[in-house]
């Protein structure tokens, strides 16, 4: 009885031990995560005086909240986000739908050749961007579609392979009893998917939304070869474009050295607003994005 | 259209089947017709613009290999250049990454109050824009005024000039682009999580430390995850942009002159369309070449049960 007493009794000093190294290890790991984040929010308050100080100071006094009308109304940005509402939200609306319609048939619905066929599209997924967005560049600009929104909403009404992958691992898991009910009330094979799968999709559909929202809200490069008018611009384009005025290195771009940092601090933070509002709220739609994506492929 | 074509189809057992077929072709067709149209033509198109001159305006001029003549045998200096940056960061930021991964996911694995938290804060920086990252950090990394120079100037180092130095550029995005690394943490975790806990507690009866089930069981089990993580980043690091276009423009003295600023150059500044389109296939067969060599060594280290 003694003996064992004392080995549980060291069991959990280990334990303490380890946990207590564990603490200080990820405190000491987070700081490059986090600490960025605040002092971006920090500076975005700042007024000009406190932006280039030693020691920096955290604490904006007085907090100056004018920085963002002011940061807004140097470029049209309330444009900017019309511009990018019709980017990001179009798409998102095409890609669900399209994409749940696409898995529905490779999932829940039997022809020939299917299961070949998705294997094809797991593969593509594997293909670098720019490989295909040369050609397509050249062919989208032959049809004269450079500066218009055609090239963003055009394409997502043919599905995105990872998203009717996502779609596909949630229509698995679906019973089959759903399918047999509708075909008894005589619901043809699309109907099954439009009263049926679509209103049960959930948390897949959640997930899928919050992935195409991101990577239309976040997306540069597309923007930046297709959207080349300046009212055509998106937030992110307005982002680089409004930072390189500031630098004054006039649409070269490169390293920050602006006068009115605190002004490019509070853009920034506004656009990273979206993304974080969506995260707090919808933290485990992003993490089964990443399980599902991640382990099954 | 295609609503009412397909809505008419209607079940009736005879012939049935037939009608399912119909409708599942029907309905996959969008996605096939865009990979005609947006990944195997382009590709075919991509692959007949590389043996071509062309600047987009006129038409294109058929001019056999003269491209990849050109790239490998030396009359393109900064092909080269760039295939050196990139598998440089390549080789410097995947071990790193997949490091870390493994240690925070592990930590985090240990059951301790406030995961939750810890998780939230390894991951947000992934899911923020690029563009807008790229620019906080130009201004973390500010040689003057920034916080990581004010950091090191406490313990007495005076930090070098991050991104205007040309000895520490390429690191320094490397360092910067290591909070992306909340993606390969989940990932590692969700591997971590299914590993059966049955194990360590057979392997702990055995008196086994914390090494050596890390070493023999935890390692063997998440192999899988961490041959796809390999994968995965290699693939995203040959195509890194943004940070290139972004905050150096290739620079200084080309030390950050990445293989996707190369591309963009050639098909968008200097509007040589064929020779980029030649270069984005030579990607193509690199990535492809790279990650088949991977899949055959993965058969030396990666588990399969």
């Amino acid at each position: 009885m003694k003996i064992n007493s004392r080995i549980f009794q060291n069991r959990k000093k280990q334990e303490f031990i380890s946990k207590t190294f564990a603490y200080i290890f990820l405190f000491i790991l987070m700081i490059p995560f986090i600490t960025p984040l605040l002092w971006l929010v920090s500076t975005a308050l700042k007024t000009r005086a406190q932006v280039y100080t030693t020691p920096p100071v955290w604490i904006p006094n007085p907090i100056q909240w004018s920085n963002f009308a002011e940061a807004w109304n140097v470029a049209p940005f309330a444009l900017f986000l019309r511009n990018t509402m019709i980017t990001t939200l179009i798409p998102m609306v095409g890609e669900i739908f399209i994409s749940a319609m696409v898995a529905y048939s490779f999932t829940r619905v039997h022809w020939p050749g299917r299961d070949k066929i998705f294997g094809i599209v797991i593969a593509v997924m594997l293909i670098p961007g720019i490989v295909t967005f040369i050609p397509t560049f050249i062919i989208f600009s032959r049809l004269q579609w450079v500066n218009t929104f055609l090239p963003f909403i055009v394409p997502s009404l043919f599905g995105v392979p990872i998203y009717i992958f996502i779609f596909r691992q949630f229509m698995l898991t679906m019973p089959k009893e759903l399918d047999d009910a509708a075909i008894m009330d005589g619901a043809s094979t699309f109907q099954i998917f439009t009263r049926v799968i679509l209103p049960n999709l959930g948390a897949s559909m959640a997930t899928v939304a919050i992935l195409s929202f991101m990577a239309h809200w976040n997306d540069f490069f597309a923007p930046m070869i297709y959207l080349q008018r300046p009212h055509l611009k998106t937030m992110i384009l307005g982002l680089a474009f409004f930072e390189s005025q500031m630098t004054g290195t006039g649409g070269g771009y490169n390293l920050l050295v602006s006068s009115r940092i605190h002004l490019v601090m509070a853009i920034t933070f506004l656009i990273n607003l979206p993304p974080i509002i969506l995260f707090i709220f919808f933290q485990k739609y992003f993490v089964r994005s990443v399980v599902t994506s991640g382990i099954k492929g | 259209m295609l609503n009412t074509f397909i809505a008419r189809i209607k079940p009736t057992t005879l012939g049935y089947r037939k009608k399912e077929a119909l409708a599942g072709i029907l309905m996959s067709l969008p996605w096939i017709l865009g990979f005609l149209l947006l990944t195997l033509g382009p590709l075919a198109f991509g692959l007949y613009s590389s043996f071509t001159k062309w600047d987009i305006i006129s038409s294109p001029r058929w001019v056999g290999l003269e491209n990849y003549i050109r790239m490998f045998g030396g009359g393109d200096r900064l092909f080269f250049r760039a295939l050196r940056v990139t598998l440089l960061y390549t080789l410097m930021s995947a071990p790193i990454h997949i490091v870390l991964d493994v240690i925070i996911a592990s930590l985090l694995n240990m059951k301790l109050k406030g995961t939750n938290v810890f998780r939230a804060i390894f991951y947000l920086p992934y899911i923020l824009p690029v563009v807008a990252t790229i620019v906080l950090w130009s201004w973390v990394f500010n040689p003057d005024f920034g916080l990581v120079n004010y950091a090191l100037s406490l313990v007495g180092i005076e930090g070098p000039k991050w991104f205007a130095d040309q000895d520490w550029a390429l690191f320094t995005i490397v360092l910067m682009n290591l909070q992306y690394l909340g993606f390969g943490m989940m990932v590692v975790l969700a591997g971590l999580q299914r590993v059966p806990q049955e194990l360590y507690e057979a392997a702990e009866i055995d008196g086994a430390g914390w090494l050596q089930k890390f070493r023999h069981i935890t390692l063997p089990l998440i192999s899988p995850v961490i041959f796809l993580l390999t994968i995965l980043h290699i693939n995203g690091s040959f195509q890194t942009f943004t940070e290139a276009f972004l905050l150096t423009n290739g620079g200084p003295n080309y030390r950050t002159y990445f293989y996707g600023l190369h591309i963009y150059n050639e098909a968008w500044v200097s509007f040589r369309m064929g020779y980029a389109s030649a270069l984005a296939w030579i990607l193509f067969l690199l990535v492809m070449l790279i990650t088949f060599i991977n899949f055959k060594f993965s058969k030396n280290w990666v588990y399969t049960e």
